[in-house]
C-alpha cells in the first residue's frame, strides 16, 4: 500500500502533537507551548480562509459582482443588489480605526444585534416556551392505563414520572422567580426545584464524561495504530512514531530542565 | 456550479430510490389534489393523492407554470406518502411567486427512467438540458398523474389558537416591561432577590486586588447576538467598573472577533465610568481564535502563565467548559461561572466555586446594573413564569380528564 508523503507526514505530526499536548501532565513546558501556539496559529489561518470562501465570497463578493455586471449592462440586478448593504456595513466596521469616527462602527453591531433579536423572537418563544409547556402536560389517566404507576419495561414511564415532570418543572420555574424573597413556602418549592436540577445535571455529567472517555480512547487508538488497517500501519508505523515522539520529548524536557527551565507560570509568580 | 451540484444530488437520490425497489406494473397516482395551507405564507401548497395499488419505490414531483408544462422535476417523495407540502418556487428570493402553478406526480418504479448524472463542472445549460430529457422520459412512462392547478394564497396573519396565544404572551411581556420600566423611572423600588454569585463576583475582584493578579473574564464562545453573550457583556460593564475602582487588572479572552470589539468598548466605558480611564489597557481585551478548542487552548495558556486570581466564565459555553474550569481549578483561582447551556452547567457546578444557573445569568446583569429596562424585563419574565406554572397545572389536570385544550393552545403546528 502506498500513501502520499502528505498523509504520512500528517500522521506522524498528529502523533507527535498529541504527545506534546500530553506532556502537560508533567508540567507546563516549551514543547506543550509549541503545540498550543501551533494549534492557535493554524486555527486562525483556517478560519480566515473558511470565512472568505464559505461566507464572504459566495454571500457578498459574488452577488455584488453580479449586481455590478447587471447594472453595467443595463439590466435589473434583482436581489443581488441587496448584498451591497452588508458590504457597506462591513466597511463601516473599519471606521473603528479612526478615533473621531469610531462611534460609527457601532452601527453595524447594533444592526446585527437588533436584527437577530427580531428574527429570533418568535422562534425562541416557540422552541423554549410554547413547545416546552405543551409537551409538559402529560395525560396522567392515559399513563395509568398504559403503564400504571411505574413501568420498568418502558424506561420508568408511568404516573410517577408524569408527576415528577410536571411538579419538577413547576418547582424549577419557581426557583428562578426573582421577584420575591425565598421565604418558607417558596424555599421548600425552590429546594425541590434545585434537587430536580441536580438530578438532571448528574445524569448529563455522566453522559458527557462517557463521551470524553470515548475521545481519549480515540487518541490512544491513534497512538497505538488501532484505528488504521494493517496495510496502513505497515507504511505509517504509528507505534514507532509514538515511541520516537516520546523519546524526543523526554530528551527535550531533560535538556530544558538541565538548563534550569521552569514553567512560565512559576517565573511569573516569583517575579 | 452549486446549482448543478444540487441538481446532481437530487438525481442521485432519485437514482438510488429507483435502484432499490421491486418491479411492478404501470399505474399513475390518481385524484391529485392541491390546497393552500390555512394561514400559510403563500409559498407552499399541500398536495394529497390516492396511491396506485401496486408497490412503488417512490414518487417524483413535477411543477410547471401551465397545465401543459414545461415541467421541472422538483423533489423525490417517499413511497408511503399520501400527502406532501410542496414549494411553489424553488428560491423565492430569485423567482417571482406565481398566483397559479401546476403539479404532477410521477410514480417511480424499478423500470422508471433514471436521471443522467451531470458532472459537477457541467454548465447550467447542460444541466438544464439533461433535466429536460429526464422529465420527458418520465412523462413518456404513463405513470404520471393529471396536472392539478394550485392557486397560492398568502395570509397576512396566522390566527391558529397557538399562534394567537404566542402573540398574546409576547404582547403581555412587552406591556409588563413597559409598565415596570415606567414605574422604575418614577422611582418605584423594584425588588430582585439577591443571588449568592453576585457577592462572589465582588469578593473575587477583591481577592485579585489583594494578590496583585488579574481577573480573567471569558464571555463564552457565542456570537454577539446570542442572549447569553449580550448578558455577559452587560455583566462585563459592571465588572470592569468594579475592577477599575479596585485598581486591579482584567484580561478579557474572546472567541469571536466582533465580541472582542464590543468587549473592548464595554471595558473602556467601565474604566471611564469608574474615573480611571488611564488604567484601561486595550491589549488586555484579547481575541484568541474563533476555533472552539484553539480558543480553549489559548485561554488555558492565559490561566497557566498569567495566573489570574479570579476567573469569571459568563456566557455561552459548550465542550470547553470543563477544560477551562479544570485548568482554573488547578491554578487555584476563585471561579464563578454562569451559563444557560443546560448541558454545560454540570461541569461548572462541579469545578467552579459559584455557578449562575440559567436565568440567574440574566438576573445578575439586571441586579448589578439596576438598569430599569433590564430589571423590568426580569420582572416581566417572572410573571410569565408564574403564568406558565398555572397553565402547566391546569393543563395537566385538564389533559388527565381527557381535555387537551390547554396543551393545544401551546402546541405550534408546523
Amino acid at each position: 500500500m502506498e500513501l502520499s508523503t502528505a498523509t504520512l507526514l500528517g500522521a506522524w505530526v498528529s502523533i507527535f502533537l498529541t504527545i506534546c499536548i500530553l506532556s502537560f501532565l508533567y508540567e507546563d513546558n516549551p514543547v506543550y507551548k509549541l503545540a498550543e501556539h501551533l494549534f492557535l496559529g493554524v486555527s486562525i489561518a483556517v478560519s480566515v480562509v473558511e470565512a472568505y470562501y464559505g461566507t464572504f465570497k459566495p454571500n457578498m463578493l459574488d452577488p455584488v459582482g453580479r449586481a455590478a455586471t447587471a447594472v453595467a449592462s443595463g439590466s435589473d440586478p434583482g436581489w443581488d443588489a441587496v448584498s451591497v448593504i452588508p458590504l457597506l456595513l462591513c466597511g463601516v466596521l473599519f471606521l473603528k480605526l479612526v478615533p473621531k469616527l469610531s462611534w460609527v462602527a457601532r452601527i453595524p453591531i447594533a444592526f446585527l444585534v437588533a436584527m437577530f433579536a427580531g428574527l429570533k423572537l418568535t422562534g425562541e418563544a416557540n422552541a423554549n416556551l410554547m413547545t416546552q409547556v405543551a409537551e409538559s402536560m402529560p395525560n396522567l389517566g392515559q399513563l395509568w392505563i398504559d403503564h400504571g404507576l411505574w413501568d420498568w419495561s418502558a424506561d420508568g414511564a408511568g404516573v410517577i414520572s408524569g408527576l415528577v415532570l410536571v411538579l419538577g418543572l413547576c418547582a424549577c420555574l419557581l426557583h428562578f422567580y426573582f421577584s420575591a424573597p425565598h421565604n418558607r413556602p417558596l424555599r421548600v418549592v425552590s429546594r425541590f426545584g434545585v434537587l430536580m436540577l441536580m438530578f438532571g445535571f448528574g445524569a448529563s455529567f455522566g453522559y458527557t464524561v462517557m463521551g470524553r472517555i470515548s475521545l481519549a480512547i480515540g487518541r490512544a487508538q491513534e497512538l497505538l495504530g488501532l484505528d488504521r488497517s494493517l496495510e496502513q500501519n505497515a507504511v505509517v508505523h504509528p507505534r514507532i512514531a509514538t515511541l520516537a515522539s516520546i523519546v524526543l520529548l523526554v530528551g527535550v524536557l531533560a535538556v530544558w530542565k538541565l538548563r534550569g527551565g521552569k514553567p512560565e507560570s512559576d517565573e511569573a509568580t516569583e517575579s | 456550479m452549486n446549482t448543478a451540484r444540487a441538481r446532481n444530488c437530487a438525481r442521485c437520490l432519485g437514482a438510488a430510490l429507483l435502484l432499490l425497489g421491486p418491479v411492478a406494473t404501470a399505474a399513475p397516482p390518481t385524484d391529485l389534489r392541491s390546497e393552500a395551507p390555512i394561514y400559510g405564507g403563500g409559498l407552499e401548497m399541500i398536495l394529497s393523492w390516492t396511491p396506485p395499488p401496486d408497490d412503488l419505490i417512490g414518487y417524483m414531483l413535477l411543477r410547471g407554470p401551465t397545465a401543459s408544462g414545461p415541467w421541472k422535476a422538483i423533489e423525490p417523495i417517499a413511497s408511503d406518502a399520501i400527502r406532501h407540502k410542496a414549494r411553489v418556487v424553488s428560491d423565492p428570493r430569485r423567482e417571482a411567486v406565481p398566483e397559479t402553478v401546476f403539479f404532477r406526480l410521477v410514480a417511480l418504479r424499478a423500470d422508471s427512467p433514471i436521471p443522467a448524472l451531470v458532472p459537477g463542472e457541467a454548465s447550467d445549460a447542460a444541466a438544464a438540458e439533461s433535466e429536460a430529457r429526464y422529465v420527458d422520459s418520465l412523462l413518456a412512462t404513463g405513470d404520471v398523474s393529471a396536472p392539478v392547478e394550485s392557486r397560492t394564497r398568502a395570509y397576512l396573519v396566522n390566527l391558529t389558537p397557538s399562534r394567537v396565544m404566542l402573540a398574546l404572551i409576547i404582547i403581555a411581556a412587552g406591556v409588563l416591561i413597559g409598565v415596570f420600566t415606567r414605574a422604575a423611572r418614577r422611582g418605584a423600588e423594584l425588588y430582585i432577590r439577591r443571588i449568592p454569585g453576585i457577592d462572589a463576583i465582588e469578593e473575587g475582584i477583591g481577592r485579585a486586588t489583594e494578590m496583585g493578579r488579574p481577573v480573567l473574564y471569558v464571555p463564552g464562545i457565542g456570537e454577539l447576538q446570542e442572549m447569553q453573550t449580550i448578558a455577559a457583556m452587560l455583566i462585563l460593564g459592571q465588572v470592569s467598573k468594579k475592577v477599575a475602582e479596585y485598581q486591579a487588572d482584567m484580561i478579557v479572552s474572546c472567541c469571536i472577533p466582533i465580541v472582542r470589539e464590543v468587549a473592548d468598548e464595554v471595558v473602556k466605558a467601565g474604566f471611564y465610568q469608574a474615573g480611571y480611564p488611564d488604567a484601561y489597557k486595550p491589549a488586555n481585551t484579547r481575541f484568541i481564535s474563533s476555533d472552539q478548542f484553539a480558543f480553549t487552548a489559548g485561554t488555558n495558556g492565559i490561566v497557566l502563565r498569567e495566573k489570574p486570581a479570579t476567573n469569571l466564565y459568563l456566557g455561552m459555553f459548550f465542550a470547553e467548559s470543563l477544560i477551562l474550569a479544570e485548568t482554573g481549578f488547578l491554578n487555584k483561582s476563585i471561579q464563578i461561572a454562569g451559563t444557560a447551556e443546560a448541558t454545560q452547567l454540570p461541569f461548572f457546578v462541579t469545578a467552579c466555586d459559584y455557578t449562575l444557573i440559567g436565568e440567574e445569568l440574566y438576573a445578575v446583569s439586571a441586579y448589578l446594573s439596576r438598569d430599569p429596562r433590564l430589571v423590568s424585563s426580569l420582572k416581566s419574565s417572572d410573571y410569565i413564569k408564574v403564568f406558565c406554572v398555572v397553565m402547566l397545572i391546569i393543563g395537566t389536570v385538564a389533559a388527565s380528564l381527557g381535555n387537551p385544550l390547554i396543551s393545544t393552545l401551546f402546541r405550534i403546528a408546523e
